[in-house]
C-alpha cells in the first residue's frame, strides 16, 4: 500500500510538472492584457469604412448570445458584409461567464463578442480584470443615453407582473406589498433566480428603490413600516421569499402558470413582456397593469461586450454597431417585448401598453448592476434560507 | 543438432519462494530429456527459462554454444529470437485463427514465402494426420486434435529444440498412449533435441533417453531411465519412480527386527564400521517373494526376511499387488500370481540381498 | 547428486549474498532502467503518465479549486486570487445556509441512491433470473428489449414523467393527466418518489445485464447437485445461487450507487420544483450562482463517496477470488421449467417492459405532436415541432427536422461518441493488458485505481478541468479547447472504467499462453499485440466500444462545458431547448438520440457479431 502511495505521488509530481504552465496561466489573469484600441474605433478618429474593411479582412465572427434570435441577425449580417458569422443562440449567462473565465485563464479566447444579461459580472469582474471592453459606435452615440452605454445595452426587455385576464377583469394586485400577504402565499410565480440569475436584478432593484417601497407600504396599510432589515426593500424581499413563491425554470413556465385557460384561482407572476407574443398561439390569457405601485416590474437590459483578446475585434465592433441599427435589431424590435436603446429605432406597434421605451421607463424599476452585484451574496443566502423546510 | 547447457541456475519468485535452486544440466544434442518431478518442483520454471519466457536470477543458459541468458554478463536473448518450439499444457491455440493459420503464423514470422509456407503446413499437418482439419477453428477440435495442432504449429518452424510442457496431461488414457508413441517416433524421425516436462513417471520412463528427476527446485538425479530405476541416487528418486513405490525400512529406531536387519545388511555389505550412517534400506516390490510363515526358517545369508501379515490382495490383471503389514508399516509385493496367500495370513517377505538399496541418513545412495 | 549440493554449500551462500546485494540496490530507478527494454513495461509507464495527466491532474485541480480564493471572491474575502482559504468548506458545512447548500442535499443523495440501488438490484436480479435461468418463452426478445432503457438519455424518463404527471399547483403548465381531469398530488408529481421510480427504470438494465452475465457463468450442475442432495428451489436460491452471485450483486450495488450519486438530469427536473436537492443539483446551482469554490467542495464530496465505493470494490474483488475458479470447462446450463406459471410470468415481464419502454417513449412522442400536451382535441395536434419552417409557438424556432443544425449536430454527436468509444476501447484494452501483465507491480495497481476514477468524478467538474487543462498549449501538447479532438478525448477518458474493466476480465481469461506461444515462434511485441492479443480480445473490445458509444451518445454533463459553437452535440441541443421551455423540441431531440443510438448499435452489433451487453460486468 505504501509503495502504491509513493508511486501515485511520483505520478502526480510528474504530471504536475507537465501541467506546470497551468499555474503560470492562472497568474496571467490579473496582468494587463496589452489591449490596444484602433484609432478608427474611437469617437475622435471614427471611420466606418476603415472598420468595415478591417472586419472584412478578418473574415469571420463568433458571437455567443443569450437570445435565440441571434442567428437571424447573423444571416443578414453575413449577407451584407460577407463575413462568416457564427452566432450561437441561447447561451445562458452562467455558461457564457464560466467559458470566458476559463478561456482567459488559459489565454485561448474563442469568442469575439458576448450578448449577456449579467451586468454585475461585467462591471465587477470582466472590465476591472481587463477581460472585456464595452464599445459604443461613435456615430450612434448621440441617440443612446449615456446610462445605456456603460456597458453598452443592445436591447431592453420589460419584465412585468402578469395576471390571468380571463379570470380577473383587472389586476388582482395593485400594490406589490399585497404579494407578501397570506392571500398570495404559494401563488406568486417567478423564475428560479438560481437558474435565471437575471431575476436577482429584480430583487436588487427593489432594495435599491427602498424609498418607493416604503411609501407604497404606507399607502397600502396607512402606517409606517417597522422593519428589522436594512430598509423597506429588504423587508419586501424577505417577506416575498418567505411567502413560498413558486420558482420555475423559465419565464414561459411563468406565463403558462398564470395564463393557462380553465383555471379558477390562477397565480400571478413576473415574466418578460415577450411572452405576450406567444400568448395568442398558446391560448394564454395574459394581462398586466402598468399602474401597480410602486412599479409593474423591472427593465432587463442585455449587454454586449467584446473580449480584449477577441480574435476578430473589428468584426465584433461591426456586429455591435449592426445590432444597434434598424436592419440589425429587427429580430428583436420587430416583435413584441424588445426595445432598442437607439432612440431612432421604433419598437413593434403590437407591444401592449406602449411601444415607446421612454414611457416604459416610467413604470419599471431600473437596477444598478454594481449595487446588484453588491447585494447578490446576501440575496442568495436569503433565498437559500427560505428553502429550508 | 543443438545442445543445452544450464549452469547453476537460480530462480526466485519473491523473497521466500525459491523455484529453482542451483540447477545444472546438460542436454545432449538429439536427446529426449524428461524433467520429472512432483508438481511445484520447478520443472516448468526450468523449461520456461530455457525458452526465455522467464529470466534466470543467476547462472547461465547456453544453447548451441551460444549464451542466451546470463545476468552476470548482462546477456539475454528474447524468446522470440531463440528459435525454439514450445508446446503448452493448455496448447494455447489462438482461437481466432484456423488450424492452418495457427501453423502458418510462425512461418510468417520467419518470412518464409507463401509457396514454401503452404508446403510446410501441408507437410507438418500430414505428419500429425491433421491435414483434413486445416480450415477448422480450434474450438471445433477435440482435445487430442488440438494437441496435435499445437505440436504441428511448433514443428512447422523446424526448431532444433522442442520444449514440451506436460502436453499429454489433458488427454484421456488411450489417447495419451497413442500420442506417446507418436512423439517417440517423431523424435526418431526428426532427430531434434526435445525437453519434456511431466509429473507422470511412466511417461518419462517410456519416452526419454534421459530423465532428470527434480525435487524442490533441485536436481536429484540425471541419468537414463533404466539407471534411474535400478540405481536411484537418492531415496526421493527411489520412492518417486516406480509404482507401487519402493518399500523402505527406516532405521531411525534400530531395535527388534529392524536392529537385526540393520546388522545383517551392514555385515553383508561390509559396512559394519559405518553402521550408524545407514539411514534406510529399500527394495522394489517385484524383488520380493512371499513365503508362508510356517515354512522352514532357514538362515540364509543371501537374503533378508521380514515377517508380516497380509492386509489386502489387489489383482491388477497381469499381476497381483499384495500389501503386507509389518508392525505399523505397510509394504507392497508385486507377483505374477497371489501364490495362494490369503487375507490375514502371516507371511515372510524374502528379498535377495543384491536387490537391496542402501541410503545414508541424508538419503544419498551408499 | 546431493553430494554435489553439499560440496557447493559455500558458493551457494555467495550467490545468496549476491541476491541480497541486488536487493539492496534494487531502487525503483534501477528497476525501471531494466524494464525500459520491455515493451509491456514501457506501455505501462506511458499509460500511467498519460492517465495521470488526463485523470489525476483534473482531480487535483478540483481539490485546489475548493481551497483557493477564486477571482470572483477576491474582493469579498479581501484575499488575493489563488491564496489559501477554508471559506468554501465553512460555507458548505457550518454556515447558516450549509443545510440548504450541502448537508440536506448530501442526505437526500444518500437516501435516493440507497433506495434506487435496492430497487434496481431486486428488479435486475429477478429479471435476469427469469430470462437466463428459466424456460420463459420469448426470453430472447425480452432480453434485447430490456437494454433499451439504458440507451435513453438519463433525463428522458424525467421528461416523460413531467409530461404525464406534472401538476399545476407547483409550476407552469399542467401535465397530460391533469389536463385530462385527474388531480395529481405533489408527492407523485415531484420529489423523491418520482426520482426513485424514474432512475430505477433507467438503471435496472445495468443490474439486469450484470446479473444476466453472472447467471450465465454459473454451472447448472451446482444447482443440480444441491437438488440431488434434497434442497428445494427456495433453498437452492438461498444457499447456492445467492452466495455464488454475491460478487455480482456487490458490483451491481456499487455501480448503481455510484451512478445514482452522479446523475443530474432526473433530480433536476423532478426535484427542483419542490426544492428537493441532491448533490448534483446543488452542484449545478452553485455553478449557476457563480460559487465555484462551493461547487468544488460539493464535487469533492461526490468524489469521496466514490472513493469509498472504490475501497469497497477492492475489498469485494478480493472476496471474488474465492469464486473465480468456478465455471470453466464442461459447464452446462439447463433452464428451470416454469410450467404453470409460464403465462403469468410472461404477462408480468411483458407488462413491466411495456411500462418502462413503450409508455415513456410514447408519452414523449405524444408530447411532440401536441401544442398543449394532454389536451386531446383535434386543433391541439400538430406536426409543426417536427416539420414547420417556423413554429408558431415560439419565434425564430424551426421544426426539428427542418433545423439545418440537426444534421450537423447529430453528425457531431456520432463522431464524438463513435471515435471516442473506439479510442476508449483500444486504450481500455491496452490498460487492461498492462494491468494483467504487470500484475503485482505498482504500475499495475496504480493503473487499476486511476482508470476507475473517472467513474467517480462528476462529469461537469471533469469538463471544467479539461477546459482549463487543454485551453492552452503545454509543452508538446497543443491547445485543444474548441476542437473535436478534445471532446473525443474527454469522452474516451470518461468511459475508460467501462472498457478497462471488461478488458481486465477477458485478459485474465485469455491467460498468457497464447502470447507466449507466439513469442516462441518469433513474434515481436508489436506483432503479438496486433496479431494475437487484440484479435483474441476482439469480442470484448467491440462490446466495450459499443457500451462506451451508447453511453457517449447520451452524455450531457461532460460535454456541456466543452461544446463550443459549431461543435454542439444532440444532448446539449436538447438541454438548450429545455432551458428555453421548448419541451416538445427537447423531447423530440431525446427521441432522435434514442433512434440514432438504437439503429447504430443494432447495425454495429450485426456487423461485428457482438453484443454490448457482454461488455458489462467483470
Amino acid at each position: 500500500m505504501r509503495k502504491l502511495l509513493s508511486m501515485a505521488l511520483i505520478m502526480v509530481i510528474l504530471g504536475a510538472m507537465l501541467a506546470s504552465p497551468l499555474a503560470a496561466a492562472g497568474k496571467k489573469e490579473a496582468s494587463p492584457s496589452g489591449f490596444k484600441e484602433e484609432v478608427y474605433w474611437t469617437a475622435e478618429g471614427y471611420d466606418y469604412d476603415a472598420l468595415v474593411k478591417a472586419a472584412q479582412a478578418e473574415g469571420s465572427l463568433v458571437a455567443r448570445w443569450q437570445s435565440g434570435r441571434a442567428p437571424q441577425a447573423a444571416e443578414v449580417f453575413e449577407k451584407k458584409y460577407g463575413i462568416k458569422t457564427v452566432a450561437s443562440p441561447r447561451f445562458d449567462d452562467s455558461e457564457n461567464i464560466e467559458r470566458l473565465r476559463r478561456e482567459y485563464q488559459a489565454d485561448n479566447v474563442q469568442v469575439d463578442i458576448l450578448g449577456m444579461d449579467d451586468g454585475a459580472i461585467i462591471l465587477s469582474e470582466f472590465i476591472p480584470n481587463d477581460m472585456v471592453v464595452t464599445w459604443t459606435p461613435p456615430d450612434l452615440a448621440e441617440y443612446i443615453s449615456k446610462a445605456e452605454q456603460y456597458p453598452q445595452v443592445v436591447y431592453w426587455q420589460p419584465c412585468v407582473l402578469g395576471f390571468n385576464n380571463a379570470v380577473y377583469a383587472e389586476s388582482p394586485v395593485k400594490n406589490l406589498w399585497e404579494l407578501t400577504e397570506e392571500k398570495w402565499r404559494g401563488r406568486f410565480v417567478t423564475c428560479d433566480p438560481q437558474i435565471q440569475p437575471y431575476m436577482w436584478h429584480f430583487f436588487a432593484a427593489v432594495i435599491d428603490h427602498a424609498d418607493e417601497f416604503e411609501a407604497a407600504y404606507e399607502q397600502l396599510y396607512g402606517k409606517k413600516l417597522v422593519t428589522q432589515y436594512e430598509n423597506a426593500g429588504w423587508d419586501w424581499v424577505a417577506k416575498i421569499f418567505a411567502n413560498n413563491p413558486i420558482a420555475v425554470e423559465h419565464d414561459t413556465e411563468v406565463s403558462k402558470a398564470i395564463g393557462s385557460p380553465g383555471q379558477t384561482n390562477p397565480p400571478v407572476g413576473i415574466h418578460t413582456l415577450t411572452r405576450h407574443r406567444d400568448a395568442k398561439e398558446q391560448n394564454l390569457n395574459l394581462g398586466f397593469d402598468p399602474n401597480i405601485v410602486p412599479a409593474v416590474g423591472f427593465a432587463l437590459p442585455t449587454y454586449m461586450v467584446i473580449p480584449t483578446k477577441a480574435p476578430h475585434p473589428n468584426a465584433a465592433r461591426l456586429w455591435a454597431r449592426f445590432l444597434l441599427t434598424e436592419e440589425g435589431s429587427f429580430p428583436w424590435t420587430n416583435t413584441v417585448g424588445s426595445f432598442s436603446p437607439n432612440q431612432q429605432i421604433q419598437a413593434s406597434a403590437d407591444n401592449p401598453y406602449t411601444s415607446s421605451w421612454g414611457q416604459w421607463l416610467d413604470v419599471l424599476l431600473l437596477f444598478d448592476p454594481m449595487q446588484s452585484a453588491a447585494v447578490r451574496r446576501d440575496l442568495i443566502d436569503m433565498w437559500l434560507m427560505s428553502q429550508k423546510k | 543438432m543443438t545442445d543445452i547447457y544450464l549452469e547453476r541456475i537460480v530462480k526466485r519468485f519473491g523473497p521466500d519462494a525459491l523455484a529453482v535452486d542451483d540447477f545444472s544440466l546438460h542436454v545432449a544434442p538429439g536427446s529426449f530429456v524428461c524433467l520429472l518431478g512432483p508438481s511445484g518442483c520447478g520443472k516448468t520454471t526450468t523449461l520456461r527459462m530455457i525458452s526465455g519466457l522467464e529470466r534466470v536470477d543467476s547462472g547461465v543458459v547456453t544453447i548451441g554454444g551460444e549464451v542466451f541468458d546470463s545476468p552476470q554478463q548482462n546477456i539475454f536473448v528474447k524468446p522470440e529470437n531463440r528459435r525454439l518450439g514450445l508446446v503448452f499444457q493448455s496448447y494455447a491455440l489462438w482461437p481466432h485463427m484456423t488450424v492452418e493459420e495457427n501453423v502458418e503464423f510462425g512461418l510468417k514470422m520467419q518470412r518464409v514465402d507463401k509457396e514454401e509456407r503452404t508446403k510446410i503446413i501441408t507437410g507438418s499437418l500430414n505428419l500429425l494426420r491433421m491435414e483434413s482439419y486445416r480450415k477448422r477453428y480450434p474450438a471445433q477440435l477435440s482435445g487430442g486434435q488440438q494437441q496435435r495442432v499445437a505440436l504441428a504449429r511448433m514443428l512447422a518452424v523446424q526448431p532444433h529444440i522442442l520444449l514440451l510442457d506436460e502436453p499429454l496431461s489433458n488427454l484421456d488414457a488411450a489417447l495419451r498412449l497413442q500420442m506417446r508413441s507418436e512423439l517417440k517416433s517423431l523424435h526418431e524421425r526428426l532427430g531434434n533435441t526435445i525437453v519434456f516436462v511431466t509429473h507422470d513417471q511412466l511417461e518419462a520412463m517410456s519416452l526419454a533417453t534421459h530423465v532428470a528427476v527434480m525435487n524442490e527446485g533441485r536436481l536429484e538425479q540425471y541419468a537414463d531411465p533404466m539407471t534411474i530405476y535400478q540405481k536411484p541416487a537418492t531415496d526421493f528418486v527411489a520412492t518417486f519412480v516406480g509404482s507401487p513405490p519402493m518399500n523402505m525400512v527406516e532405521f531411525s529406531d534400530a531395535t527388534g527386527w529392524r536392529g537385526r536387519l540393520l546388522e545383517q545388511v551392514a555385515q553383508s555389505y561390509d559396512l559394519a564400521d559405518r553402521k550408524d550412517r545407514i539411514g534406510k534400506i529399500g527394495f522394489r516390490p517385484e524383488a520380493v517373494s512371499l513365503v508362508s510363515a510356517r515354512a522352514e526358517k532357514k538362515e540364509g545369508s543371501k537374503e533378508i526376511k521380514i515377517a508380516g501379515r497380509v492386509k489386502a490382495v489387489l489383482p491388477t490383471g497381469p499381476e497381483v499387488v499384495i500389501s503386507v503389514v509389518v508392525e505399523e508399516s505397510e509394504y507392497y509385493v508385486v507377483a505374477p500370481t497371489n501364490g495362494g496367500v490369503e487375507n490375514g495370513e502371516s507371511v515372510q517377505l524374502v528379498v535377495p540381498l543384491e536387490h537391496i538399496h542402501i541410503f545414508d541418513r541424508q538419503g544419498m545412495r551408499l | 547428486m546431493k553430494n554435489t549440493n553439499r560440496k557447493n554449500e559455500v558458493p551457494k551462500k555467495r550467490i545468496r549474498d549476491g541476491l541480497l546485494l541486488m536487493g539492496a540496490t534494487r531502487g525503483p530507478f534501477r528497476r525501471m532502467a531494466r524494464h525500459i527494454k520491455n515493451p509491456t513495461w514501457v506501455l505501462g509507464i506511458v499509460l500511467a503518465l498519460v492517465l495521470t495527466y488526463l485523470i489525476a491532474i483534473p482531480v487535483v485541480m478540483l481539490v485546489l479549486e475548493s481551497i483557493q480564493v477564486h477571482s470572483i471572491d477576491a474582493v469579498y474575502f479581501q484575499q488575493k486570487t489563488g491564496s489559501f482559504t477554508l471559506n468554501y468548506f465553512k460555507r458548505a458545512i457550518t454556515s447558516k445556509v450549509a443545510s440548504v447548500l450541502f448537508l440536506q442535499p448530501l442526505l437526500n443523495t444518500l437516501l435516493i441512491a440507497t433506495i434506487i440501488t435496492i430497487t434496481t438490484t431486486v428488479i435486475g436480479y429477478i429479471l435476469a433470473w427469469l430470462l437466463v435461468r428459466t424456460d420463459l418463452k420469448l426470453k430472447k426478445l425480452y432480453s434485447s428489449l430490456s437494454v433499451i432503457p439504458f440507451m435513453l438519455p438519463s433525463w428522458s424518463y424525467a421528461a416523460a414523467w413531467v409530461t404525464l404527471f406534472k401538476n399545476r399547483k407547483m409550476a407552469g403548465a399542467p401535465g397530460i393527466l391533469e389536463v385530462m381531469g385527474f388531480m395529481i398530488p405533489d408527492a407523485v408529481s415531484y420529489g423523491p418518489l418520482p426520482i426513485i421510480v424514474c432512475l430505477t427504470m433507467h438503471f435496472f438494465p445495468l443490474a439486469f445485464l450484470m446479473f444476466g452475465n453472472a447467471f450465465q457463468r454459473i454451472d447448472s450442475q451446482l444447482e443440480e447437485s444441491a437438488q440431488i442432495l434434497g434442497a428445494n428451489k427456495a433453498q437452492i436460491a438461498r444457499y447456492i445461487l445467492l452466495p455464488v452471485m454475491r460478487p455480482a450483486i456487490m458490483s451491481t450495488i456499487l455501480l448503481t450507487f455510484a451512478r445514482s450519486v452522479g446523475t443530474f438530469g432526473t433530480p433536476y427536473t423532478l426535484g427542483r420544483p419542490v426544492r428537493f436537492n441532491t448533490l448534483s443539483t446543488s452542484l449545478y446551482f452553485t455553478h449557476q450562482s457563480s460559487e465555484p469554490g462551493v461547487m468544488a467542495v460539493i464535487a469533492l464530496a461526490m468524489l469521496m463517496i466514490g472513493a469509498t465505493l472504490v475501497a469497497l470494490d477492492v475489498y469485494v474483488l478480493r472476496e471474488y477470488r474465492r469464486f473465480v475458479t468456478m465455471g470453466g470447462k464442461g459447464q452446462m446450463s439447463r433452464p428451470l421449467v416454469l410450467g404453470k406459471s409460464q403465462w403469468m410470468m410472461n404477462l408480468l415481464v411483458a407488462l413491466f417492459l411495456f411500462t418502462v419502454i413503450v409508455v415513456p417513449l410514447g408519452v414523449l412522442f405524444l408530447s411532440t405532436i401536441m401544442i398543449t400536451p394532454g389536451w386531446f382535441v383535434k386543433s391541439n395536434f400538430t406536426l409543426q415541432f417536427w416539420f414547420a419552417k417556423e413554429t408558431k409557438v415560439r419565434e425564430a424556432v424551426s421544426g426539428l427536422l427542418r433545423d439545418p443544425n440537426l444534421l450537423k449536430v447529430g453528425w457531431t454527436s456520432i463522431k464524438v461518441a463513435g471515435i471516442g468509444a473506439i479510442a476508449c476501447g483500444f486504450i481500455g484494452t491496452l490498460v487492461g493488458y498492462s494491468i494483467v501483465r504487470l500484475q503485482q507491480s505498482n504500475i499495475s495497481k496504480y493503473l487499476k485505481q486511476i482508470s476507475f476514477l473517472p467513474y467517480l468524478v462528476p462529469g461537469i467538474g471533469f469538463g471544467a478541468a479539461y477546459l482549463v487543462l487543454f485551453a492552452t498549449g503545454r509543452g508538446p501538447i497543443p491547445a485543444l479547447y474548441g476542437t473535436l479532438l478534445l471532446m473525443i478525448m474527454a469522452m474516451s477518458v470518461m468511459y475508460l472504467p467501462l472498457t478497462t474493466r471488461s478488458s481486465i476480465t477477458s485478459m485474465a481469461q485469455m491467460g498468457v499462453e497464447p502470447e507466449e506461444a507466439a513469442m516462441i515462434l518469433g513474434a515481436g511485441w508489436r506483432t503479438r499485440m496486433t496479431k494475437i492479443v487484440i484479435p483474441i480480445q476482439k469480442k470484448s473490445l467491440f462490446s466495450g466500444i459499443l457500451l462506451a458509444f451508447v453511453q457517449g451518445m447520451k452524455e450531457l454533463s461532460l460535454v456541456i462545458m466543452l461544446a463550443v459553437p459549431g461543435l454542439e452535440v444532440l444532448t446539449t441541443l436538447s438541454i438548450r431547448y429545455t432551458d428555453n421551455a421548448l419541451m416538445q423540441m427537447s423531447n423530440g431531440v431525446i427521441l432522435v438520440i434514442a433512434l440514432l443510438t438504437f439503429t447504430l448499435t443494432a447495425i454495429a452489433q450485426r456487423l461485428t457479431k457482438t453484443n454490448f451487453a457482454q461488455g458489462i460486468g467483470g
